[in-house]
């Protein structure tokens, strides 16, 4: 018989999915559980398994496609007897021109791709297989729109974690209002087959939902950002001396963890700022636990692994999960759970780091902290001689709709203090 | 001393000149090698000259066998082979100029001599002024094919010719004995005949012209038979005796041996990969066991920046297909995603009448469990036909039961080569042979085939009855 299949309810507040991939493509015999498709939610990479055991008989959604929960996504063959026979409800969607009625033609026929020379050239320059494209002209003919259509949806081949969210239950996404953007002016003519002058790259799977989040944290919140400088000769210290008997246990002793653990215990001092912004009841959210979320920079784009519970963990502790989560984030192997529930953010680039920033909240966070370069620059001492130190910035983005300039530079300075003085927060540990 | 150049492009033929051409598009220096003259084998000794004199004899001959009919009748018989010669040198002249004019629009460099690796990103470039090494970015082989002859029969320039040697000849030899009854055989053999010559095809194989479709082939023979052309076909030479009055070449037939007898002979037995000079070793190329650079779709060999294309680097050894293998390079080598990705090769032969094909036979259908059906469309049935005195041969369409899709197109008669385009471009379209016949075919000409057997396949022909159960 003919088994719907239908876009489940994946998760909380998820209202619908873009299909990313397709595991599967009509005719295939299927096996339960085996791997089906790729949805991408606004909050995760979801993999959804085989429902049944049978044959694809028909594909209802293209790759790229956005399908709301209870949407139909495919149609399979099973092997109950007591159904309808398959002619009734097969979607076909290549078969013989309408003049034979013949039956499908045999299996090379069904191998065979059937497209254009301008099809197959621009297959080629965007590296992709004509076998896995679906051809809807007649006769199954691959057309140029099967093509591109393909292209923007089955770029993102490996499965994207995604990007950084709110605790889940209470996040809404306003839809954006399509916003009137100039046409691009035009590249000009190109000489011949010369190489083209510009690329247009579709904004499809994790890039779209990290657009649509930056763009929404941007339009809602106040955004100011505060700067602040650290001397943290006393941490590298401390951590090079450390370091070493971490590394023999498999623990890299990063600076962010140090970083991570100072945040969780200033916010513990200042809770205001482990909120979000619950826009729709217009109240701030203060959160009594410390769900941290790691900016994490991959092929794909940008993620936000979360360390949950940052307050009860050691900095070794941390250190290990924030490796763990990171290498599992570039490989797009984290599960939704792990990429949601934040309730502050650190973005870090590490040694890149830079002077300062302006970071984007992530919304509805009310906080994000950006931590730069370690560097030795020339300073000033108590004494009035000049020295030279490890110095960091600090740069914090706020929404001053939650929090004043006041309390941002508390919080920075309370965070600074514990950077400054290591000892305190070594003290500090549980 | 090493000079840096960007890219090398190893022959100025077919491969060579349009992959340096289509560099210079891309923003790429080309640096052609070329040991004899731009153009290649195509230009200087095969496809060019070849046609240029096989199309005076075709109508030295069409005039002398329907002019009186036509109202053409010739007075004598005469013609002038020296201005033949004359007219073909010309026509090549031209064409190699054309060459010279497309590199130089696109920036290309162009040295006479020969290189051969020294290093998988260095060659030695030997010229008459002397030696210098060359450190490339990339380069493309494209050193064509070299002619192989029997052992105990290489060509002398005298007794023993090369296709070269037939293309330059100031006279008609009298009796002429062609070793290999492939297409330069056959064109260049019948060319002979045309012209009065009494020729004799000796080939290894069970049919002439092997690997084109019997059906083709039966009619070039009969036409060479008209021509008084001897065949000998599944013979092979076993001996050649060089005597001052002629050569005498020992063949084995199912028949048992036969000596045949001609003032020349023509040795065109085939074609191997022009590596023998290249050291490809030192250039980390790797060849297959039939001794051609192992090859992907980009054109790239096993080192990364060496590429092929054209004879050298896989059959079918012709100069559209190396053409096209020029272009893949070229652009594999300035970085784009090109592949080859083409569906059919046509080929064309150019005897009278002519023979084009493109895609499969039904014997080739059979072979891949392909459910096809073929139909056969007579020029006798065409209008421009009659009106050309051409009225030999025949189109044979091949398409797809249920679909229509167009497989292949196998013609022999006038002209077939230049409408097989049409066939070519419906295959790599994927056209159905109704897509074929709701085209508007102008009238008169031979194009009209390609509609009318269309029309026939779909069993609605306007030009020909079909009888009954025919279909």
């Amino acid at each position: 018989m003919a088994y719907e299949f239908r876009l489940p309810d994946i998760g909380e507040g998820v209202a619908q999915g873009e299909v990313v991939k397709w595991h599967v493509k009509v005719g295939d015999s299927v096996v339960e559980d085996q791997p089906l498709m790729s949805v991408l939610t606004d909050k995760a990479n979801v993999e959804i398994p085989c429902p049944v055991k049978g044959k694809v008989l028909a594909i209802h959604a293209k790759e790229g496609e956005m399908v709301k929960v209870g949407g139909l996504l495919i149609t399979f063959e099973t092997a109950d007897k007591a159904a309808p026979p398959p002619s009734q409800t097969h979607v076909a969607p290549a078969g013989p021109p309408p003049t034979t009625g013949a039956a499908a033609p045999g299996p090379v026929a069904n191998d065979r791709i059937i497209t254009t020379p301008a099809v197959r050239r621009r297959a080629n320059e965007l590296g992709i297989d004509l076998r896995q494209v679906k051809g809807t002209g007649p006769g199954g003919r691959i057309t140029e729109g099967d093509l591109e259509g393909f292209h923007r949806g089955g770029a993102t081949t490996a499965p994207a974690p995604a990007p950084p969210s709110g605790p889940a239950a209470t996040v809404r996404t306003p839809p954006l209002p399509a916003p009137k953007i100039p046409t691009a002016p035009s590249p000009g003519p190109t000489a011949g087959n010369a190489p083209p002058l510009q690329e247009r790259i579709p904004i499809r799977g994790l890039r779209r939902v990290i657009a649509e989040h930056m763009s929404i944290a941007k339009s809602h919140a106040a955004h100011y950002t505060y700067v602040e400088e650290l001397d943290v000769s006393e941490l590298v210290r401390v951590r090079e001396r450390a370091k070493k008997k971490f590394e023999e246990r498999g623990v890299p002793l990063t600076y962010l963890s140090f970083i991570t653990k100072a945040v969780v215990e200033s916010l513990k001092e200042f809770p205001r700022l482990n909120a979000y912004m619950d826009d729709e009841k217009g109240e701030i959210v203060v959160c009594h636990y410390y769900n941290i979320g790691i900016a994490t920079a991959t092929p794909d784009g940008l993620i936000v692994p979360v360390v949950r519970d940052a307050d009860r963990k050691s900095i070794s502790t941390i250190a290990k999960e924030i490796e763990d989560l990171s290498t599992r984030g570039r490989v797009g192997k984290l599960s939704r759970e792990e990429l949601t529930g934040s309730t502050f953010t650190i973005s870090s680039l590490g040694p890149l780091g830079g002077l300062l920033a302006t970071p984007i909240l992530n919304y509805p966070e009310v906080a994000i902290l950006g931590v730069h370069k370690i560097e030795r620059r020339p300073v000033v001492q108590s004494d009035g001689g000049f020295g030279v130190a490890h110095m960091m910035n600090l740069s914090i983005s706020l929404d001053h709709r939650a929090i004043d300039g006041y309390d941002g530079a508390q919080f920075i300075a309370a965070v600074k203090a514990r950077l400054e003085d290591p000892h305190q927060l070594l003290l500090e540990l549980r | 001393m090493t000079r840096d150049v960007d890219v090398l492009v190893i022959g100025g033929g077919p491969a060579g000149y349009i992959a340096a051409a289509r560099l210079g598009q891309l923003g790429r220096k080309a640096t052609v090698i070329e040991r004899e003259y731009l153009g290649g084998e195509c230009l200087n000794r095969g496809c060019i000259p070849s046609k240029a004199l096989i199309h005076v004899s075709s109508i030295y001959r069409h005039l002398r066998d329907h002019g009186d009919e036509m109202g053409l009748p010739m007075a004598d018989h005469a013609f002038d082979v020296v201005a033949m010669q004359r007219w073909k040198t010309g026509v090549v002249e031209k064409e190699r100029k054309g060459v010279e004019t497309i590199l130089k629009a696109n920036g290309a460099e162009w040295i006479h001599g020969t290189a051969s690796f020294v290093a998988p990103d260095r060659a030695l470039v030997e010229t008459e002024q002397g030696k210098e090494e060359l450190r490339f970015r990339a380069a493309i082989v494209a050193t064509g094919g070299y002619h192989v002859a029997l052992s105990g029969m290489e060509p002398d320039g005298i007794q023993v010719l090369t296709a070269r040697d037939m293309l330059d000849l100031d006279h008609v030899p009298p009796r002429l004995l062609v070793l290999g009854g492939g297409v330069s055989g056959v064109e260049l053999g019948e060319h002979y005949a045309r012209l009065g010559s009494e020729v004799t095809i000796v080939e290894m194989m069970p049919q002439l012209l092997p690997g084109v479709d019997p059906d083709l082939v039966r009619e070039v023979t009969r036409a060479l038979e008209a021509l008084k052309v001897r065949i000998f076909t599944s013979a092979k030479a076993e001996g050649l005796r060089k005597e001052p009055s002629g050569v005498t070449l020992s063949i084995r037939t199912q028949d048992g041996s036969v000596e045949v007898a001609g003032d020349v002979l023509f040795m065109t037995v085939g074609k191997r990969p022009e590596t023998r000079h290249l050291n490809l070793e030192a250039a980390h190329v790797a060849l297959n066991v039939k001794g051609f650079p192992v090859v992907d779709d980009r054109m790239a060999t096993s080192n990364p920046n060496i590429f092929v294309a054209g004879d050298v680097a896989r059959p079918p050894m012709l100069a559209h297909k190396s053409y096209r293998e020029g272009i893949v390079a070229a652009e594999a080598v300035a970085g784009l995603s090109s592949r080859w990705s083409y569906q059919v090769v046509p080929s064309v032969i150019f005897t009278v009448p002519e023979v084009a094909s493109v895609g499969l036979t039904m014997a080739d259908c059979e072979g891949k469990g392909i459910k096809a059906r073929e139909v056969r469309f007579p020029y006798a049935a065409l209008g421009r036909a009659h009106a050309n005195h051409e009225e030999r041969g025949f189109v044979k369409l091949v398409a797809e039961e249920g679909t229509g899709l167009v497989l292949g197109v196998h013609a022999v008669g006038a002209e077939c080569g230049d409408f097989i385009s049409e066939a070519a471009l419906a295959i790599e379209m994927g056209a159905t042979v109704r897509d074929i016949a709701g085209t508007i075919h102008p009238h008169p000409t031979y194009g009209e085939l390609m509609g009318e057997v269309a029309l026939l396949w779909l069993g609605e022909p306007l030009h020909v009855a079909v009888r009954k159960g025919a279909r």
